[in-house]
């Protein structure tokens, strides 16, 4: 029995509970304050390419656009020597790296953002990576043309943690470029109470002949703690089962917020038939 | 304008309590004097009640000095007061007051002790609290938990008065001239005679009556308004003042601020780890088992157990020694039924009652394959050897079963249970000593399970005590034992396919515990008692079993593996004492301070209102005991002329080692689980009110609990304090009956309380295109004030009231004004026309998130048919 097992058998017993229970939109007055933190997001790669780093500020309202981050300096740097991150003018926040390069196994690298005359500064070394598993999907419903995915990485494993981005697209088959699709799929090596009963998600059907785009990122242990708590806080949370809200962890020095993270990348794809 | 609405409650609560006292005061003569001569008592009589007094001095000393507080009460009063307080006979002959001396004049004789036990005469169940009194005197007794009592008098004639609650007193003339043992039953009265008062002495009364221990008694249970065909001895309990629910369906409580695990439900002593069916929706009880229901806020007697915030104690009903009984219910959720028949005639029985849900037609259409079903068994022999000696065995079988067959037949998913075992053998070695010894054993364990593979988590006790009862004399009542327990907890047994991951190797821990503990009750005076108690606790941890050490930043330092034998231990002590003092014969104050101590804790970072999978850890070398000062003043007055009893407690809560969690800790099949605890105190304190009314057409009560309980936890909130999930700072219930005649009764009960505290986001960001939350002051927020109102209308439908076969039907109505009581906000779904909100999942979409609320059982009327044979 895998825990996926464990999750469908709470499913029921979810369904049997949620059969009293309503949910419904409600105005909820929030007591905002305290923000416009800086938030680093970073995840750098093994793969040869230009590596990105993304800087925004917290904000105080649900839906609120996140300012971008455009005067900063970036530098990457190892034991000898530094990269230089340039902002992206065409990408408010984005920040790529002067020369591509992959991420090496054995170092320590320093991410160090100047921003308004504060220094944040964060390390990280390669994570591991191991295959991705079959991508697997099944008809949508009865429907004889739509697809989704199946859950098909494992939930637990003891030491092959992991983030699975999936990006889907069927764009080439509509010639209309907004039919794409990015998911996010996780391996971890713990179990939270809310990821063996989660609240109702949404579908994602896609069209037969979209082309998937798998790329799994393994994850240190610092980072999987800080994804799964991600998720804890977004996917996860909202059923009648759930763990009590905190805030992220983070590895940004000086109050900063988000994560740095190096990973071993490996990527699929494949056309959905 | 918001904070206006608890001020307004406070006053109108004010208000009816005044009115209450102002209704009492329609009597004739008020004394109110301290050390005062008997002559001058009776002058002030004389001239306020207009009549004379005569009497030889030769016997009756004037000079003689009393006190004495009635107000306006009538002639007969007084003198029934004056009776008790001069040792004299008070008869009114015409304006003259005539004085003799009493006929059981006080000898100088050895005391002698009457002891026997109290049952009913119909059934021979023995009778819990039953008083016995020594009419014209203030002496008075209760029998214990198993229906003993011994009483010490001086040689001589007494007439002594058997009296309890609903059952027809008894006066029976004793000459006592040796030890005696005296066994007595007495009849119940009909039920549900609504203007039936009840026939106890006043003193006896309110000597049992304590409002840090209010007692729940199984037919004022059942009178309360009932959810789905069962009126939950949760849902019960949590309608006392400083008892807080999680929310609707929970089976959590909180008592008096403190944590829900550290309180405990103990059946006969066996502890039921979690007594509910259903999440929480059931109790785990049969409401036609239990016999009675005591809870323990504050004060707890030394030989209950530890745990830092209530102790729960069940005692099951024993069964019927002279006659078979047949009796049931049956709603479309669940049925139930009970037997209890003779085994040995007068002398032994056996009662069972089991229950299962039937909502089967509620799923089957949609989902045939789904086995989804909770049941109860319970059992109990009784058997009376000879006088002194009787044997109990109680035990009870619960399970929960949440499954589904698969193609292949072979079942999936999750089942847990309880069940305990009580066997118990009482003794009497003489008048003055009474003993009961027990052994029990309580299991609670939950099993998630696919053809072959399964993932077990559970806890079991077993424990040897034996209790001994000594009534040294009238003044000093002792109890004392020794009690010998093994925990055994297995965190996480897992069997899953070889070709799967491996989960972490997690071994079960045994912790072992010794209690030495004294009890003893001490009359200092006539109108003051001092209660004072110790249990001595050494705490082991015992191997084999690998265990780890953490360092200050809550990292593995070392990882130690020991054999055999105790490897950790604490010994600790937990004193507590309590003064009563009786202001007079309507009213009584008392102070109680004690310090306990909690050893076994839930593990849980849920703030889910429901039972999950959670584990329970012991104290051990990370974990140090909980521990907790109690500190209460509670004050009792009773109002004769209406019936009407008002009770106040007051109460501060100091806690130690209090747990919480780090940031998203994980609790599932984490064998560094003691890393993610945070340890901290909590403080706590409040006060109860509840004005009640115990008979006539219209009875019921109303209750006020103003509380607070506050959290701090250096390595969490910045070291700051925070308010705990179950800090409510005002809670109002209303429980009204009334009878609008023999056969028809209505039940409302109505209650108000402030919202549980959660964490509300400050703000936002955003990472790999979610919008992810940022937490500031933890329990920053408060969900709205939860309110309820249940209706119930119950109707006995057989001819006669006194008729052999007995049945009746109630309708209720739970949240019939269909309020939403919110369990949950969440801020992270998008809108669905016509459907519940879900959570997004495509990143790139245009995600407009919004806030949304859950909330249970909007209006859930039920129809349940009960008979009794």
């Amino acid at each position: 029995m895998q825990i996926s097992t464990f999750r469908l058998l709470l499913l029921l017993l979810t369904v049997s509970v949620g059969f009293m229970s309503c949910e419904e939109e409600v105005d909820w007055e929030l007591a905002t304050g305290g923000n416009e933190k800086l938030v680093v997001e970073a995840i750098l790669t093994d793969e040869l390419r230009f590596q990105e780093v993304k800087l925004s500020q917290s904000y105080d309202q649900l839906n609120g656009e996140p300012p971008a981050v455009t005067d900063a300096i970036v530098t990457l740097s190892i034991p000898g020597a530094s990269v230089n991150f340039i902002h992206n003018d065409t990408f408010p926040g984005i920040y790529r790296s002067e020369i591509p390069f992959p991420i090496v196994d054995n170092l320590d690298y320093e991410l160090t953002v100047e921003w308004q005359s504060e220094i944040y500064t964060s390390t990280s070394n390669l994570s591991n990576v191991y295959p991705i598993p079959q991508v697997t999907y099944r008809q949508f419903g009865n429907s004889d043309n739509l697809l989704v995915l199946n859950e098909f990485v494992p939930l637990y494993h003891p030491n092959q943690q992991a983030m699975y981005e999936v990006d889907i697209i069927w764009s080439h088959l509509t010639g209309n470029a907004a039919d794409v699709a990015k998911t996010y799929f996780y391996t971890f090596n713990n179990v939270d109470i809310s990821q063996l009963v989660r609240p109702d998600r949404a579908d994602l059907p896609f069209p037969r002949g979209s082309i998937i785009v798998v790329r799994k990122f393994g994850l240190n242990d610092d980072f999987a703690e800080y994804l799964q708590a991600l998720v804890i806080e977004t996917d996860w949370t909202a059923s009648l089962f759930y763990s009590n809200p905190s805030s992220l962890p983070t590895n940004i020095s000086n109050d900063g917020l988000g994560f740095f993270s190096t990973c071993a990348v490996l990527t699929e794809i494949l056309i959905a038939l | 304008m918001r904070k206006r609405g608890p001020l307004i409650i406070i006053l109108q609560f004010i208000a009816l309590v005044s009115f209450a006292q102002a209704e009492t005061s329609s009597g004739e003569i008020t004394v109110n004097e301290n050390d005062i001569t008997l002559e001058a008592v009776l002058d002030m009589i004389s001239e306020q009640a207009g009549v004379n007094f005569s009497y030889n001095p030769q016997y009756i000393d004037p000079q003689q000095r009393l006190s004495l507080s009635v107000k306006k009460a009538s002639l007969s009063r007084v003198l029934s007061i004056l009776e008790k307080k001069v040792n004299a006979e008070f008869k009114v002959i015409d304006d003259f007051v005539i004085i003799n001396l009493s006929e059981n004049p006080v000898t100088d004789g050895t005391p002698l002790t009457l002891s026997g036990f109290i049952s009913d005469e119909s059934t021979g169940e023995v009778l819990i609290g039953a008083t016995v009194g020594v009419s014209g005197t203030s002496r008075g007794v209760f029998t214990n938990a198993f229906g003993f009592y011994s009483i010490q008098l001086k040689p001589g004639k007494y007439t002594l008065s058997y009296s309890y609650i609903g059952y027809e007193n008894k006066e029976v003339a004793v000459d006592l001239s040796k030890n005696e043992q005296q066994d007595m039953t007495l009849g119940a009265l009909p039920i549900d005679l609504p203007d039936v008062t009840i026939g106890i002495p006043l003193r006896n009364l309110l000597d049992k009556k304590e409002p840090s221990a209010p007692e729940m008694s199984p037919e004022a249970l059942q009178s309360m308004p009932e959810f789905a065909g069962e009126s939950g001895l949760v849902k019960g309990l949590q309608s006392l003042p400083g008892v807080s629910m999680h929310s609707d369906g929970s089976a959590f409580f909180y008592v008096r601020g403190g944590e829900r695990d550290q309180n405990v439900v103990i059946i006969d002593d066996a502890p039921i780890y979690n007594p509910s069916h259903l999440f929480g929706f059931y109790s785990l009880i049969i409401p036609d088992f239990t016999k009675s229901i005591t809870v323990y806020k504050s004060d707890m007697p030394a030989d209950l157990g530890d745990r830092l915030s209530s102790i729960v104690s069940i005692r099951t009903k024993d069964g019927n020694i002279n006659k078979f009984g047949f009796s049931g219910a049956i709603n479309p959720i669940m049925y139930r039924f009970s037997v209890d028949a003779p085994f040995v005639k007068k002398r032994g029985s056996i009662f069972v009652s089991f229950r299962r849900s039937n909502y089967e037609w509620l799923y089957k259409r949609s989902q045939p394959e789904s086995r989804v079903f909770f049941y109860d068994l319970n059992f109990k022999w009784n058997h009376k050897i000879n006088d002194k000696n009787r044997i109990y065995f109680t035990t009870i079988i619960a399970g929960d079963n949440f499954g589904s067959r698969g193609d292949n037949g072979a079942e999936s998913g999750i089942k847990w249970g309880n069940s305990a075992a009580t066997f118990r053998w009482n003794h009497i070695f003489g008048p003055k000593l009474f003993s009961n010894t027990t052994i029990y054993t309580g299991n609670y364990a939950y099993r998630i399970f696919s053809t072959q593979d399964f993932w077990l988590s559970g806890l079991s006790t077993l424990s040897l005590k034996s209790d001994f009862t000594h009534y040294t004399s009238s003044q000093i009542t002792s109890k004392f034992g020794i009690e010998a327990q093994a925990y055994f907890i297995n965190p996480s047994e897992i069997s899953l396919d070889t070709d799967l991951p491996i989960f972490p190797d997690i071994k079960p821990n045994y912790s072992r515990k010794l209690t030495l503990y004294y009890q003893g009750t001490f009359g200092l005076s006539e109108k003051l008692t001092l209660n004072a108690g110790l249990r001595v606790i050494n705490w082991a941890n015992t191997g084999p079993v690998t265990y780890f050490d953490f360092d200050e930043n809550f990292e593995v330092s070392d990882t130690l593996s020991v054999g055999n034998g105790v490897y950790h231990n604490y010994l600790r002590a937990a004193p507590r004492l309590s003064l009563q003092y009786e202001i007079n014969d309507y009213s009584r104050l008392k102070l109680n301070v004690g310090l306990y101590q909690q050893y076994l804790q839930v593990a849980s970072n849920s703030g889910s209102p429901f039972t999950s999978m959670e584990v329970w850890v012991p104290a051990g070398p990370n974990i140090k005991p909980q521990s907790a000062l109690h500190l209460g003043l509670s004050y009792l007055n009773y109002f004769e002329r209406p019936n009407m009893e008002f009770s106040a407690s007051a109460y501060y809560k100091h806690s130690e080692n209090q747990i919480d969690y780090k940031p998203h800790a994980e609790t599932l099949l984490n064998p560094l689980l003691d890393g993610d605890l945070r340890f901290g105190t909590l403080r706590s304190y409040g006060l109860e009110m509840m004005l009640k009314k115990n008979t006539g057409k219209l009875n019921g009560w109303i209750s006020y609990t103003l509380s607070r309980a506050i959290k701090n936890t250096p390595d969490l909130n910045n070291g700051e304090d925070y308010l705990a999930f179950q800090d409510r700072p005002h809670e109002l219930s209303l429980l009204l009956n009334y009878h609008f005649g023999p056969k028809v009764r209505f039940t409302g009960y109505w209650t108000i309380f402030s919202g549980a505290r959660f964490s509300s986001p400050t703000g936002f960001f955003n990472f790999n295109d979610q919008t992810i939350p940022i937490y500031g002051e933890k329990n920053n927020d408060r969900l709205p004030a939860y309110s309820r109102f249940d209706l119930s209308f119950n109707f006995i439908l057989n001819k006669k009231l006194d008729s052999k076969f007995q049945h009746d039907l109630t309708f209720s109505i739970y949240n019939a004004t269909a309020h939403k009581n919110i369990v949950k906000l969440n801020f992270n779904k998008i809108p669905v026309e016509g459907d519940r909100p879900i959570v997004p999942i495509n990143r790139l979409a245009i995600n407009t998130l919004i806030a949304s609320q859950t909330d249970f059982i909007r209006f859930f009327p039920s129809l349940t048919y009960k008979f009794k044979l």
